[in-house]
């Protein structure tokens, strides 16, 4: 390990001489003129060689093997007017250039240059985005969320209107890995899971990697999801305050001598509202309320190179007496800091180091007649990361990265004021990859990758081949396919009603580490100018999968295989995803058909079969048939209008065929009611849909700044959709009830930017 | 290119179709033969119960759903597994499918496997169970009269050291039991559940319980015994109280943990039931073991 991370500070360290040549070349970093903010993915070429790049997540671009001569350069990006510039090279030049890009107004839409290199970026294979102007303006419940955004997305399912979480491709929660600012977050959930931890004001970039990620990234089975927060303003001090009717933030960032930096607060505002349920509520919680505070500065120390430091805190508390001599909190919540370099090493040659380190908690308690129970969870994660991108040539590509830590979970159980369970598991991880991405001609593009990665605990080691090939017969059509191999060496342990409780366990001896296959094949075209239409087909496997079994009632002196049930899975499907990018009508409509299924011997079995075996079954979040529809009109400079429509077909339950009673057990009162079961999820919920949608209205705030009212609606018809059934043993027949999911609820928003 | 396009339409359609075939069918009711009983050590053979399951949207009742003239053994195993002393039972005649023992002067004994057969002359199912009675636990502290609810001094319960059986720890349960059962006898939260929920009986809490708990919680003494604190939670009424010590077999422990988060609770998502775990050949239930000592005190009020 110690001589991988030699060779990578070597390499980041080292300016080398092995790149000199007597052409050209032109790099740097590419930025909004009015915020100074980088802009990841911006279309940058040469017009005369119809030569280009685009930028990196840091914004950096580089062209390079350029011949002497003049050129015009020209630099696009969605939403922003085109730059355009003449540059001349002489022989062995290396020009650095950064680019500014004027955003344009929405008034001047028809003229808002398209960039061809983003859109298609967005739309690489597995890949999406979500824009932050979109997670701000669909309807949304108490908050503008990034997850409730992303679930909007063909291939992301939501559990149900209470969960964040995101389900992608069949995979639950813990198969995706969540970076903000490169940091893995474990926990991004607020008000248990009701939303997600990052807040729209802060976030710059939102990206997705559904599937077949590339080799730069690991450790997920699934998916990855990249949250990039705002460098912050580098021209003028700025900021924003909403006010909602459950919550509020704030914002403010600005420029100083060598860099600029932000910071972003919010919280909910709940405590009104519980003042006023407590009149007529008797189970009103004493305390409930959530925070967040991100920040960020950056230091632009040299031309090359550049610092920043990023900073998360998140906290939920609730406290609840419920009975007399009984009372619930919970306190959870997360922190996350990395601090970045960025060094431009050569015309060719572009590194970075991280060093991250993440905190998530969870606290629960209880206390009921005198007799408290109490959990203190914790994960610890410091690490640090090394990427480089080096331009081989005009056709090569080559990227290498490390990325080694300290994982460390420590678990604490408390009953009755007695250590009851306790329990530490620290492990070093490191991984490595190296990729190549190979333009043999312009209608070929091929990335070949490999990812090695290594877990202590358990000491095991691993190889993950990553590939994909996309090839663009026409000009209006890319086909790519890809291939990759993935490890997962955790497990998330939680309930999908309710995440408040999470934790984390891992691979250990006995307890080897998850992994699957995933096979992607995707179709892009353009079928008329400022349209897009996607298909992508996915098949995934999941081998080795280790739950929490979920029969384990006490871990107390159990070994640590006994606490897990062992699995595989598979998912496949079909995501189509027609866009329209421009004009005042925009939106999209996303459609998937997915099939998801687990199997884990000992469940899901006959009654009188052999109890080792087990039938694959789909789990509660399958839903074969989803459908969304969003869209946004811009009535005029003032008025605004979105909505949401989202179709779904049921979600799989068990449907109890038979009963009986115990009626003998030697402890406690009363009788112990036992439904038999044949087939584990095999009848389906009836059909969900939901319309959501909202006006907003934009002014001005006393001359100080532009505000905006947003009026919204969430399930607009007030369908009563159903999250699961209930059964009440207390009625002889029992009786099964609708447990339901959010009514009609409107709400009204007011933000100023000033 | 039309009719590129038109040729990929159908055939996206039609791998849509053919995928959205269902093939995984909500099975029908399938009646199952249930047994109930369970060994105590030092006490004599327990009654069996024999009945079966109705379909989940009947009224259930034990008299509805007895199976009568049912052939019902228990049988002493060695430690080779084979059957040493065979146990016939009888069917109440008042009771329909219930079996009761006709030696009944055996003891159960402690670290002992016993065998549950029951066939039927009317019926297919051949059941078949067995259990391993957890070793005897026994307190051997002195235990005070009277121990005031809810301060420093909670009751202590020290056990003999307990041996472990094939099945792994031992799993205890503490049981409270009322002799005292009134409602202005309830402890506080007990009072406020059941003055908040009118569908709610006091009796419910005369036999209050501690759910499954592992022997892995308790910090083994240095001579072996077992140190434990009496959980206020137990203590549903003031008064004087039983307060029984079980250990129970994997029988039972499997059949109730997994029997506590059928309807939710667990990691499981909501909606998603299995089947218990029931250990049972040819049909569902429960053929369980324990061991159990009691002791008696009092739980007085605070400022009494």
């Amino acid at each position: 390990m110690n001589r991988f991370l030699l060779l990578f500070i070597i390499l980041l360290f080292t300016q080398t001489a092995l790149f000199a040549q007597s052409n050209g070349s032109i790099n740097g970093y590419i930025t909004d003129s009015q915020t100074g903010e980088t802009l990841i993915a911006a279309n940058i070429a040469l017009l005369e060689t119809n030569r280009g790049t685009s930028s990196n997540t840091s914004g950096y671009y580089s062209i390079t093997n350029i011949e002497p001569g003049t050129y015009t350069l020209i630099a696009t990006f969605i939403g922003y007017q085109r730059f355009e510039r003449e540059i001349s090279l002489s022989e062995g030049e290396n020009l650095r250039l950064n680019i500014e890009l004027v955003p344009e107004g929405i008034q001047l839409q028809e003229l808002v240059v398209e960039s061809t290199a983003e859109r298609e970026e967005q739309r690489n294979i597995g890949r999406a985005q979500v824009s932050t102007e979109l997670i701000k303006e669909v309807p949304s419940i108490i908050e503008p969320d990034v997850f409730r955004s992303v679930q909007l997305l063909p291939g992301v399912k939501a559990a149900s209107d209470f969960s964040s979480g995101l389900y992608i491709r069949g995979g639950g929660p813990d198969q995706t890995l969540i970076l903000l600012d490169e940091t893995t977050v474990y926990n991004p959930s607020h008000f248990f899971g009701f939303f997600s931890t990052f807040n729209p004001d802060a976030v710059k970039d939102v990206r997705l990697y559904k599937g077949g990620y590339p080799a730069e990234y690991g450790g997920r089975l699934g998916s990855v999801l990249t949250v990039f927060n705002k460098d912050g303003n580098r021209n003028e001090t700025t900021g924003t305050v909403s006010l909602g009717l459950l919550a509020s933030r704030a914002s403010v960032e600005g420029p100083y001598s060598r860099g600029s930096w932000m910071l972003a607060v919010r919280r909910s505002t709940l405590e009104p509202v519980l003042a006023v349920l407590r009149q007529s509520v008797d189970t009103v919680p004493d305390k409930f309320y959530f925070y967040d505070i991100n920040g960020k500065i950056n230091f632009d120390a040299t031309d090359d190179d550049r610092f920043s430091l990023a900073l998360y805190s998140g906290n939920d508390s609730v406290s609840l007496p419920f009975q007399e001599d009984a009372q619930i909190r919970l306190n959870y919540g997360n922190q996350t800091i990395s601090g970045k370099w960025r060094r431009i090493l050569s015309d060719r040659l572009f590194g970075s180091a991280t060093v991250t380190g993440s905190r998530y908690f969870n606290q629960p308690g209880f206390e009921i007649g005198g007799t408290p129970f109490e959990s203190d969870n914790k994960i610890y994660d410091f690490s640090l990361k090394s990427d480089l991108e080096y331009l081989i040539n005009d056709r090569n590509t080559l990227s290498a990265g490390i990325w080694s830590g300290i994982l460390t979970l420590k678990y604490a159980d408390r009953f009755d004021n007695q250590s009851t369970f306790t329990n530490r598991i620290q492990s070093t991880y490191l991984s490595a990859y190296l990729q190549n991405e190979w333009r043999p001609s312009d209608r070929w593009k091929i990335n070949g990758g490999i990812r090695l990665n290594s877990f202590s605990e358990g000491n095991f080691h691993r190889l993950e081949p990553r590939f994909s090939i996309e090839h663009r017969p026409f000009s209006n059509l890319r086909i790519q396919t890809a291939y990759g191999r993935y490890y997962q060496y955790l497990t998330l342990i939680t309930n999908e009603a309710f995440s408040g409780f999470d934790i984390w366990l891992t691979s250990d001896d006995g307890v080897p580490p998850s992994f699957g296959d995933q096979f992607v094949l995707g179709f892009k075209t353009i079928p008329f100018d400022g349209y897009g239409f996607d298909v992508e087909f996915y098949f995934r496997t999941m081998r080795d999968l280790f739950e929490l079994d979920p029969f384990v009632s006490d871990a107390a002196g159990l070994d640590y295989t006994d606490l897990f049930r062992f699995g595989e899975g598979y998912a496949y499907g079909i995501e189509l995803f027609l866009e329209k990018q421009r004009g005042r009508f925009t939106g999209f409509m996303g459609y998937t058909f997915g099939i998801t299924q687990r199997k884990f011997p000992g469940f899901n079995t006959e009654i009188l079969d052999n109890p080792e075996r087990g039938r694959f079954y789909p789990p509660k979040y399958d839903r074969k048939h989803d459908a969304n529809i969003v869209a946004t009109y811009q009535i005029s400079d003032r008025w605004s209008f979105s909505t949401v429509f989202n179709f779904a077909s049921g979600q799989p339950y068990t449907e109890p065929l038979g009963r009986t009673q115990l009626n003998g057990v030697p402890w406690g009162s009363a009788e112990r009611d036992i439904f038999t079961v044949g087939k584990v999820n095999a009848s389906r919920l009836p059909s969900y849909h939901r319309l959501d949608f909202s006006f907003s209205r934009e002014g001005r705030f006393f001359n100080l700044g532009d505000a905006e009212w947003q009026f919204q609606v969430i399930n607009a018809y007030s369908r009563r959709n159903i999250w699961f059934y209930n059964y009440d043993f207390d009625e002889n027949p029992v009786e099964r009830q609708d447990v339901q999911l959010l009514p009609i609820i409107p709400s009204i928003s007011y933000t100023v930017n000033f | 290119m039309m009719k590129k396009l038109k040729i990929l339409s159908i055939l996206l359609l039609s791998t849509i179709v053919f995928f959205s075939c269902e093939q995984y069918e909500q099975d029908d009711y399938q009646e199952y033969v249930v047994v109930e009983g369970y060994m105590t050590a030092g006490e004599r053979l327990p009654d069996i119960y024999v009945s079966s399951t109705l379909p989940a949207n009947s009224e259930y009742s034990f008299e509805n759903s007895a199976i009568s003239n049912a052939t019902v053994l228990v049988s002493r195993l060695d430690d080779d597994g084979n059957p040493e002393e065979v146990f016939e039972y009888a069917e109440l005649i008042d009771q329909p499918g219930v079996y009761f023992p006709l030696v009944q002067s055996y003891r159960v004994k402690p670290l002992t496997q016993y065998q549950l057969d029951v066939v039927f002359n009317n019926r297919p199912e051949e059941i078949r169970a067995v259990t391993t009675v957890p070793d005897q636990v026994e307190v051997i502290n002195d235990i005070p009269e009277s121990v005031v609810y809810q301060s420093e001094n909670q009751l202590e319960i020290v056990l003999d050291r307990i041996q472990q059986t094939s099945d792994g720890q031992n799993v205890f349960v503490f049981n409270s039991i009322s002799l005292d059962p009134a409602i202005e006898n309830l402890t506080p939260f007990y009072l406020s559940v059941v003055e908040d929920d009118e569908d709610i009986d006091i009796n419910e809490y005369v036999r209050n319980s501690s759910g499954l708990i592992n022997e892995g919680n308790f910090e083994p003494q240095p001579d072996g015994t077992v140190l434990l604190r009496f959980p206020w939670i137990g203590v549903a009424f003031y008064g004087d109280n039983l307060v029984v010590t079980l250990s129970v077999d994997k029988n039972l422990a499997d059949v109730i943990r997994s029997q506590e988060v059928q309807l939710g609770g667990s990691t499981l998502s909501p909606g998603e039931i299995p089947n218990l775990l029931y250990n049972i050949d040819g049909g569902i239930g429960v053929f369980g073991s324990m061991t159990a000592d009691t002791i008696r005190t009092s739980f007085a009020r605070p400022f009494e």
